[in-house]
């Protein structure tokens, strides 16, 4: 082990601090008490699952107006920036659709079979009727938001900073594999687990700099063809002829909508989007070039 | 004058009346029976056979083929590709690979 490592849950997931073995042990604590603490305060504005979040009370007020926090009106700003950039393809507007497929309470008790029963597929797309003016936002009725894998990997990139302005010459932020490494140019070994089988790795890449991260089909399921990544097009789990794809980018934050959006493109993937994409028939796609031709 | 009676035909009594109509229904079931084991029966193939015994196992087969784009540019990430050897492998395949720094497996 040449690293030091702290481990916790937050935002429904395992998290993980790496620093440098020779990091300083005071600078280390410090530096794991404040990503602790982020993940804490934004898991609890955030959570669906929680009736005292943000999330819950906004959208317990959808059909009205109603004043948010700063960072809850940041992150819906950004969200609607990527589904608006993404042509919908990233929506934070799914919670509907992703209730009526089952997903309608925390994962654990999904898995157990406590939901119930699944619905008909619910129109998404409805991120264009979110009216957001300074700290003021409109729900329209019906509407929920979930900011899914962005809330986390924005929280990633928080955290990631965070922890280098506690002292630490270099971290890297692993929260369910979306990952963000800062601070001083140093190499991580990423390895990537292989979609059909999690004791496996399907291939491993070194980075320097930036985030990576990956959306998968094999995980978050609960049923054959049940999965949390709702294809917006058709309020259904996507089902696209892709099982995941790892994606990499400066943020965390546009790593996952990155390769949330990649894998709903299926078949026709964006070869100009660097990546590594895995294929139901196990085909495997890595293209390390930002600048490779369609 | 004395009239001679013909002797009375002697009935069967309820038990045996009973025990006729049982013997009669359970030979009629019996024959249904029989009907059904003597048809043919298909001809048992040896797959059938030899697999009776075993589980079933549903192997999906899936072909790795791996189309990798290189950089035209100096990239902040490099693929190292996937871990061949692995702790148990025999033929020379050398040690295991280093443990990764971290692991992304999709959420």
């Amino acid at each position: 082990m040449t690293e030091k490592v702290h481990s916790f849950r937050g935002m429904g997931t395992e998290v993980r601090l790496i620093a440098d073995l020779t990091e300083d042990p005071s600078a280390f604590e410090n530096a794991a008490l404040r990503v602790e603490a982020i993940f804490a305060r934004e898991g609890t504005r955030f959570s669906r699952f929680r009736h005292d979040s943000e999330l819950s009370a906004v959208n317990s007020r959808a059909g009205s107006s109603m004043a948010v926090s700063p960072v809850f009106a940041e992150l819906t700003q950004r969200a609607l920036t990527w589904a608006s950039s993404t042509d919908g393809l990233f929506d934070p507007t799914v919670l509907p659709a992703l209730v009526a497929a089952g997903y309608d309470r925390d994962l654990d008790e999904v898995m157990a079979g406590a939901r119930n029963a699944q619905h008909p597929a619910v129109p998404c797309g409805r991120w264009r009727e979110i009216e957001l003016l300074g700290l003021e936002l409109y729900l329209p009725d019906g509407v929920g938001l979930d900011f899914g894998g962005i809330a986390k990997g924005w929280a990633v990139d928080l955290a990631a900073r965070s922890a280098i302005e506690a002292g630490l010459g270099w971290a890297l932020v692993n929260a369910g594999g979306d990952i963000r490494v800062a601070g001083t140019t140093r190499e991580a070994e990423i390895a990537i687990e292989d979609p059909f089988d999690r004791s496996k790795e399907l291939a491993r890449i070194v980075i320097t700099e930036g985030a990576v991260a990956t959306s998968s089909t094999t995980r978050r399921t609960w049923g054959p063809g049940l999965h949390h990544l709702i294809d917006p097009r058709t309020g259904e789990p996507a089902s696209t002829g892709v099982v995941q794809v790892t994606a990499w980018a400066s943020t965390c934050e546009e790593a996952e909508v990155r390769a949330k959006t990649a894998l709903m493109s299926g078949s026709k993937i964006d070869r100009a989007l660097p990546g590594i994409w895995v294929g139901d028939s196990g085909q495997v796609l890595v293209n390390l070039d930002r600048e490779a031709a369609a | 004058m004395t009239e001679e009676r013909s002797p009375r035909k002697k009935r069967l009594t309820r038990g045996w009346i009973r025990a006729i109509a049982w013997v009669a229904g359970g030979a009629t079931f019996m024959s249904g029976v029989g009907v059904l084991a003597a048809a043919p029966k298909p001809a048992e193939s040896a797959r059938a056979s030899a697999g009776r015994n075993r589980p079933v196992l549903i192997v999906r087969k899936i072909t790795r083929r791996v189309i990798i784009t290189e950089p035209a540019a100096p990239a902040p990430v490099r693929y190292v590709g996937a871990p061949t050897s692995s702790g148990g492998s025999t033929g020379g395949g050398g040690a295991p690979p280093p443990p990764p720094t971290t692991t992304s497996g999709g959420s």
